[in-house]
């Protein structure tokens, strides 16, 4: 008896109980749409910055081809044949060998043969731009430190 | 009874659900399984992204000096988009006619076809348009885009119409160089390769090593194009300007011999380093298409190193080295020349059938003795000449860094092909096929101190950020320091005496002429010359090496009268190109 009017007391009214389990699934509800709003907020923005890499990626291709195009052109334009027509529409004339004088000039420092090398080109393809982090997935990446772990 | 019906019908229930799941499970398992499946997933990668082959950029060549000999241009594929909802295939076509000369009907043809996704969605109208053709159609298709609207009528289009750049060779220089360089043949697109000359030769290196990459359709989807270094460059020996001048000299003396062809090769003999080399004729490389109307055979292209021929008496400095090397004479040795010599059942003449008496070794050479020097090579004996000859290099390729090096086999005595005439008739360059390089080496060693340089074009290659010289080989010692040297002044000395053409004034050089007879299907003609000189100077101390071939001249066909100017015209511009002194200015500056 003393038992039963514990239990009376203690029990929940049945509205209340239903109120506290559709609070529990809202939750859940709100917590999954959380979830999915934040994987959807990422996902769109991991999928923009792809759009915009893909971009500068064909730009840098397309600038690279412009500079060797140019570097090309600029080449023509100063070809052998190209200059010495310049040089004769400018009133000159090619010397005759005979004619030649050879002046000792102190301090002259004759041309040096072509280096084409900067400091800035060297292992400039060595690595790639992209870590591995961004591209393994969690199967890879759990391999990848069991090995570590190993090795060490 | 009414717990006992509903726990019956709770079971019933449960029991169809049970099977539907699991026919459910097992239609599942089984599709994902059956072939079917494994075909779906095998095309559902195809359109999950892309498997392409990047290449990278081909590397350039330069000169000595850095000037662009081979670089890259951009050009540009047309095609037209099908899936352009608004596409006008008659102005597509009228202005694609108008503006890049192409067939109305066939670009009507293309633009008309209809889209289908997956087989239809871009035709590829033409290719390697110009940038300034591009920028024609681009501002056409702007200018239609802009077209106001009007109600009930149809503006003209150009939607649809695109273009991609991609990368083609260019030469800047066009024609100079070309036997040197070789062309990329682009149009074979990805399987072009390099043809002749350097662009075949270091075809790999020039390049690169492509790569495999997959391109996902789907951008979340992470992927690396590789950041790939571009193909090797190459920096060659040769120097532009003396390139040039070298060409025009060539040009200017074919005109004037109407010599068949002809080859020009200009040597530092201290390095082997090639610092022009010209053949005629020559092409344009941009319109590399057309080189099989130029060279109907390939080993025309580059004559230096492709063809063999007789050498005639320039090879008398090879046979004179050798008999001084090994003592079989000496510089004041005297020969009586009474204009025959016999040997193996034949008789050898001199050029002008004459008799010219008793001769050192200085007026055999001189006067280019044939009965003189087939003497000498005697005295020699065959064994001793023919390993001085293989010490030379001939018989076998110089190594030269140029595609299609050619060379003929070495007879020696013992071979079913050798008699003993050979031995007189080589000691005076015939019977005996050479390459004008295998020439320039074996010379090399009597103008460069006994030492034989390996002939080479490419001075250094920049690969990865990375300038790496090719450093000059010795490839042998045929001859003493000794015997180069008296050898030298023999050939200087001779050139001062005959008041040869060939001389510069203000530079001491030695050289020597040559005139050989082509050998034709009715034997030796005399009318019919390959004219050779070979030249080399300051004398004392070496800076070019100089190795002229006129194939065939109509107008004269010796070699002191047709090759020994050409030496003159080279050496005259070299000196110059070169920054070399004169003789008696270079003595004062090193004695000071």
């Amino acid at each position: 008896m003393t038992t039963q009017r514990l239990t009376q007391a203690y029990r929940q009214t049945p509205w209340r109980t239903q109120f506290q389990w559709i609070g529990l699934f809202l939750l859940g509800l709100i917590l999954l749409a959380t979830v999915a709003g934040i994987y959807l907020s990422v996902s769109a923005g991991a999928a923009a910055v792809g759009r915009e890499i893909q971009q500068l990626e064909y730009e840098r291709e397309m600038m690279a081809r412009e500079i060797a195009d140019k570097r090309t052109l600029l080449a023509q334009l100063t070809s052998t044949g190209q200059m010495s027509k310049r040089a004769g529409e400018l009133g000159y004339e090619s010397i005759q060998p005979g004619a030649a004088q050879y002046m000792v000039i102190p301090g002259f420092i004759p041309r040096q043969p072509a280096s084409l090398v900067t400091s800035s080109t060297y292992n400039a393809y060595q690595s790639s731009l992209v870590e591995p982090r961004y591209t393994q997935s969690l199967l890879e990446w759990i391999t990848e430190q069991f090995i570590t772990f190993q090795n060490n | 009874m009414t717990e006992r019906v509903f726990t019956s019908r709770y079971k019933v229930i449960g029991i169809i659900f049970l099977v539907v799941g699991a026919v459910i499970l097992i239609q599942m398992f089984r599709l994902q399984t059956s072939a079917s499946a494994k075909a779906l997933l095998k095309a559902s990668e195809r359109y999950a992204g892309v498997q392409r082959l990047v290449y990278p950029d081909r590397g350039n060549i330069y000169d000595r000096w850095g000037h662009l000999l081979a670089g890259d241009q951009q050009v540009y594929e047309v095609g037209i988009n099908l899936q352009a909802s608004n596409r006008d295939p008659e102005t597509l076509a009228t202005i694609l006619q108008a503006v890049l000369n192409m067939d109305y009907a066939t670009v009507l043809e293309d633009a008309k076809m209809p889209y289908v996704e997956g087989k239809s969605e871009y035709i590829v109208v033409t290719d390697f348009v110009s940038a300034d053709k591009i920028n024609a159609l681009a501002e056409l298709k702007q200018r239609y885009a802009d077209l106001p609207a009007v109600k009930g009528q149809t503006n003209p289009s150009l939607e649809g119409l695109e273009w991609n750049g991609h990368r083609v060779r260019n030469y800047p220089e066009s024609t100079l160089a070309s036997n040197i360089l070789g062309f990329f043949a682009y149009g074979e697109r990805d399987s072009a390769r390099g043809y002749f000359g350097i662009e075949e030769k270091y075809n790999d290196l020039l390049s690169g090593v492509p790569k495999q990459v997959f391109i996902p359709s789907d951008p979340h989807q992470m992927y690396d194009i590789p950041d790939m270094p571009p193909g090797t460059s190459l920096v060659l020996t040769i120097d532009r300007s003396i390139q040039a001048s070298v060409e025009n000299t060539l040009a200017r003396h074919i005109k004037k011999t109407k010599a068949k062809s002809a080859t020009i090769v200009v040597e530092d003999p201290e390095t082997g380093e090639i610092l022009a080399l010209a053949s005629y004729p020559q092409m344009n490389l941009n319109e590399y298409w057309r080189y099989k109307e130029i060279y109907p055979n390939a080993s025309s292209f580059d004559r230096a190193v492709s063809s063999v021929y007789e050498p005639g008496s320039v090879f008398k400095v090879l046979t004179m080295a050798a008999a001084l090397d090994s003592g079989a004479v000496t510089p004041d040795t005297v020969f009586v020349d009474t204009g025959t010599f016999e040997v193996g059942g034949y008789t050898i003449y001199n050029w002008d059938s004459g008799a010219w008496g008793p001769q050192t070794m200085l007026g055999c050479m001189q006067h280019s003795l044939n009965v003189c020097l087939s003497w000498v090579s005697s005295q020699i004996g065959a064994e001793t000449f023919y390993n001085y000859l293989q010490a030379f290099g001939f018989g076998r390729p110089t190594g030269i860094d140029l595609a299609g090096e050619a060379y003929y086999p070495l007879r020696r005595p013992g071979d079913a092909q050798w008699f003993d005439v050979d031995l007189a008739t080589n000691s005076f360059g015939q019977g005996i096929a050479v390459t004008p390089m295998q020439m320039i080496m074996a010379i090399s060693a009597v103008a460069n101190e006994g030492k034989m340089m390996a002939p080479h074009i490419v001075r250094s290659m920049v690969d990865n950020g990375r300038q790496y010289d090719v450093t000059p080989q010795v490839v042998g010692n045929p001859i003493r320091p000794e015997t180069a040297l008296v050898e030298t002044e023999m050939l200087s000395t001779t050139l001062e005496e005959e008041s040869s053409v060939a001389l510069v004034p203000g530079y001491r050089l030695a050289g020597k002429t040559g005139t050989a007879e082509i050998a034709t299907e009715y034997g030796y003609t005399s009318y019919l010359t390959n004219a050779s000189f070979v030249g080399w100077g300051p004398v004392d101390d070496p800076k070019f090496l100089v190795y002229i071939w006129l194939e065939e001249p109509k107008n004269n066909s010796w070699g002191s009268i047709v090759a020994a100017p050409v030496f003159a015209e080279v050496v005259k511009n070299l000196v110059v190109l070169m920054n070399i002194p004169p003789d008696d200015v270079r003595l004062q500056l090193a004695n000071q």
